[in-house]
């Protein structure tokens, strides 16, 4: 089978994305017994609170950044299995028909108020994410809100006529972003560490503008770049925000995909 | 903290504005605003001031005019206005 100049242009992409992937996870794991110093535990707790804000976001992002970062990925694998499971049917082009009767079981207050709380849902949900560090908030609950909207307008419009008209490829796009935005935050950390310090530790708060380069200082800003926040939390909110766009995307996807699923005959 | 954050004078609202403008713009540029009755859309920005005016300084930011802080969830209205900003802009 031949194939064309954009999928051998893809193939190759991705065969150097796996070998520079694959190339820092060995890398890591040979030298990970270096990284184990004993001790070390106890001078981290001591200075845990300044790399972030506080005490929640040193657990979720520093002590378990791992496990944020697996939890991503977990939810994308939730996606690609309804897909797999529920999705196929869409894709063969067998879409469930909406009868009359499925949208208008939906009453006259619904439809009046479903969109409404649609927006409000959908705001509330980026209140959260963008408070996720300096709150018991984040992307993951923000992200979850507001797919709930997007539910909410499924449920009462249906899947034709929803308002929030969400296509296939713009929440996979905005899920891979959202992905992205934390893997690749991580591997600026791993980076750093490793050129500076000769120890690579992914998810490093390397601050946004390690090297002080856009300094600007405007409107009492000490940073451009800089998330304007009191506590200076430094690349935090950023992993927030690729986590929710992530969820967002995820959850929303997941109720697309069964609300098309084709009823088992 | 919202009180400390205060009289410390550290309070920079910004960055919610910007992102939840940003969130907001990428959420509404999907949003197919034909079957909505116009008449709603007054009534959702005037509930959602009503709103960002209840949530207060969540999360912890705040606007400090003439000394005085306003209590104003920013992050919520700004995402509010982001869906309508692109709302607009999708239908030029």
């Amino acid at each position: 089978m031949k194939t064309s100049n954009y999928q051998q242009g893809r193939n190759i992409i991705a065969g150097v994305s796996l070998v520079i992937a694959s190339f820092v996870i060995l890398r890591t794991l040979y030298q990970f017994s270096d990284y184990l110093v004993p001790g070390m535990s106890y001078l981290y707790n001591l200075y845990s609170g300044n790399i972030a804000p506080n005490v929640i976001t040193v657990i979720l992002f520093d002590f378990r950044g791992y496990d944020t970062l697996g939890e991503t990925f977990i939810l994308i694998t939730a996606v690609i299995t309804t897909t797999v499971v529920f999705g196929w049917g869409s894709l063969k082009g067998y879409k469930k028909k909406e009868t009359p009767e499925m949208t208008d079981q939906s009453t006259v207050i619904q439809r009046l108020m479903a969109f409404p709380l649609a927006i409000f849902l959908v705001a509330f949900g980026v209140t959260i994410v963008l408070g996720g560090h300096i709150s018991p908030g984040g992307g993951f609950p923000g992200g979850a809100v507001i797919a709930t909207g997007y539910f909410l307008t499924v449920v009462i419009y249906g899947l034709k006529k929803t308002p929030l008209r969400f296509t296939h490829r713009y929440l996979v796009n905005l899920s891979t972003i959202g992905a992205l935005i934390f893997l690749l935050t991580g591997v600026v950390g791993l980076v750093f560490t490793t050129y500076y310090y000769g120890t690579g530790y992914y998810l490093y708060n390397t601050g946004v503008d390690p090297y002080d380069i856009i300094h600007v200082g405007a409107f009492g800003w000490d940073n451009f770049l800089d998330y304007p926040d009191p506590t200076h939390p430094g690349v935090l909110p950023y992993l927030n925000i690729g986590v929710g766009l992530n969820v967002l995307a995820g959850l929303s996807l997941i109720a697309m995909f069964l609300m098309e699923a084709k009823r088992d005959e | 903290m919202s009180s400390e954050v205060a009289a410390l004078g550290l309070a920079n609202q910004w960055g919610p504005i910007l992102f939840g403008l940003i969130y907001g713009i990428i959420i509404g540029y999907k949003v197919k605003s034909e079957e909505i009755n116009k008449a709603m859309y007054p009534v959702i920005l005037i509930v959602s001031i009503l709103i960002a005016a209840a949530l207060g300084t969540y999360p912890d930011y705040q606007w400090t005019l003439f000394g005085h802080i306003i209590r104003f969830s920013e992050a919520f209205f700004s995402t509010v206005l982001g869906i309508f900003i692109s709302m607009i802009i999708r239908r030029q």
